[in-house]
């Protein structure tokens, strides 16, 4: 059977945890340029910058490795006027990306959510086998997944597991 | 699996999402130090335990990160409604609010 | 009743055992009775058995809603074992395996006591240590328990999978040789037989609809399906169920009640010689007689009675016992149960007397409560004749929620157990 759903860990990037009240959040959205999503699971880019809403005060950005000051610098600046806290994680999740035809079943052998449900564009933060990751839809046969750098060696070998099944035809 | 609606993720998602916190709406009494060790029984291990309709907190820890209140019946296991945190207890069933009752007289 | 012996049996096999006759009598409700023991499993029976036979109260009846031992009495996984950390603890599920080493004689009844030895896996540094002190402990308290290398739990259990690089890897075991298995239903049977050869009523299919008190507080009776019972003492041993029982005489509990479930595979020769448990990745798993693996897991995180529990769980053990035992990767799963189990706040039972006058409790006995049986028994009548605590029972109060002076044997397992 042909299977040609490729699984790859991609380059590093920039990633900020930013938690703030609702209040701020429209201090926030003014210093980094662009309106932060408002609803869970909601994907806003523009140019080089994502920001994914994960909970009812909590952000995801990210940004090439070497635009992190774009994200750095505008919120310090606002800080004392609108208090947050942006917390750099880039060193802490290691990005895989699913790409491929058989994507979606390929990630349900582990990720008890319904998948179908997850439109593209959207993101979501939910369990893969026991292992939190940050899930993001990202084109219909395309996900990425955000895999905190200790699981990702056991997050991988489940992948491999369960494409060599596919490739069986299992 | 039980499937569990997060009121802030506005989304029935699955039980392994979540983690169950204990009987909810049990209020931290505002002056612990005149409290009687009996009322510190009460507070701390004392639980309805009821066989009907709970009224219990779930997180929604490998989601939104936040902690909600949910109405389930414990012998079926239904879920009659989940609220935020801040809500008040809605009531539930005929059958569950009597066993309610029973317990609470 | 006749009684059973190699004559009784070998004249049985040889004419087919086409005459035997019922066990126990299916008794009438009667109207007033000196003790009803509320629930007719393994702890109530045995409570009964041991009024008769000890106390010479014989006036007692035991009442369930549903069949004899049809409670967690026969959804267990049968382990018996007395490793635990604390002074009390120790005492009490030692009592209960002295008791069950003879059971089956006292009972003229076989119970099918198995003592082939209950192994606790150490997968990581903290495990080790917690093992290591439970050992020395519990040799101070007289109960035996050794460490095993990897290597010797391998010899005593070849399907153990000792890899290194396992997911869970084994760095040791605790091993009790006088732990084993015991078979559940025949606990109950045995005790239902020899509690009803002494005069003891036992009254199945009748619902408890609420304990009912004087003007002075104490007990009265019981308002039951089948109309009202007086008694001057009534015991409630009902697990799962007691919040609510309980809760109709005034007396509200630190107890939780949590679905436990098990499963068994398909029969398969023997293979299997030990009781196997690891706490960390809460499963467990023994052979039966029959031949089918008992594999347990640990409780589901929501309080309910369903009596079923969740899949993940489920799913969560085998991936754990196929982990340790890479052996058991193809063997087929039969069925599955659940029962309701009661949690206390620190794990241990709650064996006594209530602020009720002539209500007494057995109760809270979590996960583990099948193994102390008749220890609990024992001294659970002990407290119901003389109104007193039994030396053994007399730590495990309510008043211990109170006071503040808790068995905390959930802070020394780390697990509910």
């Amino acid at each position: 059977m042909a299977f040609n759903t490729i699984v790859e860990t991609l380059p590093a990037m920039g990633r900020f945890s930013l938690r703030c009240k609702r209040e701020n959040t429209v201090a926030m959205s003014k210093a980094l340029g662009f309106e932060l999503p408002s609803t869970i699971s909601e994907l806003v880019r523009s140019g080089n910058v994502t920001a994914l809403k994960l909970g009812p005060d909590e952000w995801m950005l990210t940004c090439p490795m070497d635009e992190r000051a774009k994200i750095k610098e505008p919120l310090a600046a606002v800080y004392a006027d609108a208090v947050h806290s942006l917390t750099e994680v880039s060193s802490r999740e290691v990005s895989i990306r699913v790409s491929g035809p058989e994507a979606e079943e390929l990630l349900s052998t582990s990720c008890p959510r319904n998948l179908r449900e997850l439109t593209v564009g959207c993101g979501v933060r939910t369990v893969f086998d026991s292992v939190q990751v940050i899930l993001t839809r990202e084109e219909q046969n395309q996900f990425r997944l955000d895999v905190w750098r200790s699981f990702v060696p056991h997050v991988m070998g489940l992948l491999s597991v369960a494409t060599k099944e596919f490739e069986c035809g299992l | 699996m039980l499937l569990i609606h997060c009121p802030y993720c506005k989304e029935k998602l699955p039980e392994l999402e979540f983690e169950y916190a204990g009987q909810a709406h049990i209020a931290r009494p505002l002056n612990p130090a005149e409290q009687s060790d009996a009322e510190w029984r009460d507070y701390l291990f004392i639980r309805s335990n009821v066989r009907g309709d709970h009224a219990e907190q779930w997180r929604h820890t490998h989601g939104c990160g936040r902690y909600f209140n949910a109405l389930r019946n414990t012998v079926s296991d239904k879920f009659i409604a989940t609220y935020e945190i801040e809500q008040p207890r809605p009531t539930g069933s005929e059958e569950g609010e009597k066993s309610n009752e029973q317990l609470e007289s | 009743m006749s009684k059973f012996s190699a004559v009784s049996l070998l004249k049985g096999a040889l004419t087919g055992y086409k005459n035997v006759e019922p066990q126990w009598p299916d008794a009438e409700l009667k109207s007033e009775y000196d003790v009803i023991i509320v629930g007719a499993g393994g702890h109530g029976l045995g409570a009964a058995y041991y009024l008769a036979k000890e106390h010479g109260i014989t006036n007692v009846a035991v009442i369930d809603k549903g069949w004899l031992g049809g409670g967690n009495t026969g959804r267990n996984t049968t382990i018996i074992r007395s490793n635990y950390l604390y002074d009390e603890s120790a005492r009490l599920y030692d009592h209960a395996v002295d008791l069950w080493d003879g059971l089956s004689q006292d009972l003229n009844y076989n119970v099918m006591f198995s003592q082939r030895g209950v192994m606790m896996l150490a997968h990581n540094v903290h495990d080790v240590q917690s093992f290591k002190r439970h050992i020395h402990a519990n040799r101070l308290n007289g109960v035996d328990n050794v460490w095993l290398t990897p290597e010797q739990a391998k010899e005593k259990c070849p399907p153990l999978n000792i890899s290194p690089s396992a997911r869970y890897p084994v760095m040791g075991a605790a091993f009790q040789q006088r732990g084993g298995t015991a078979r559940h239903d025949a606990v109950a049977w045995g005790y239902a037989r020899a509690a009803a050869a002494r005069g003891v009523d036992i009254i199945q299919n009748c619902p408890v609809l609420s304990i009912e008190r004087g003007p002075e507080g104490a007990v009265t009776g019981l308002q039951t399906a089948r109309g009202f019972v007086k008694a001057k003492k009534i015991a409630v041993s009902a697990a799962g169920g007691t919040s609510v029982v309980m809760d109709t005489a005034g007396v509200r509990l630190p107890l939780e009640s949590y679905p436990l479930q098990a499963l068994v595979s398909e029969p398969v020769k023997p293979i299997f010689p030990q009781v196997v448990m690891s706490n960390t990745v809460h499963a467990y798993i023994s052979q039966s007689d029959k031949g089918e693996l008992v594999i347990g897991s640990g409780t589901d995180q929501y309080v309910s009675y369903s009596q079923r529990g969740g899949l993940p769980l489920i799913e969560h053990t085998l991936a754990a016992i196929c982990e340790v035992f890479p052996i058991f990767r193809r063997i087929r799963m039969l069925r599955k149960w659940g029962g309701v189990v009661d949690v206390t706040p620190d794990r241990s039972p709650i064996l006594g007397k209530t602020p009720v006058q002539g209500l007494y409790l057995n109760c809270g006995w979590g996960t583990g409560g099948f193994k102390a049986t008749p220890g609990s028994a024992h001294v659970f009548a002990h407290t119901i004749a003389q109104d007193e605590p039994h030396p053994i029972n007399a730590p495990f109060t309510l008043e211990r929620f109170e006071t503040g002076r808790l068995i905390d044997e959930a802070a020394a397992a780390a697990v509910a157990h």
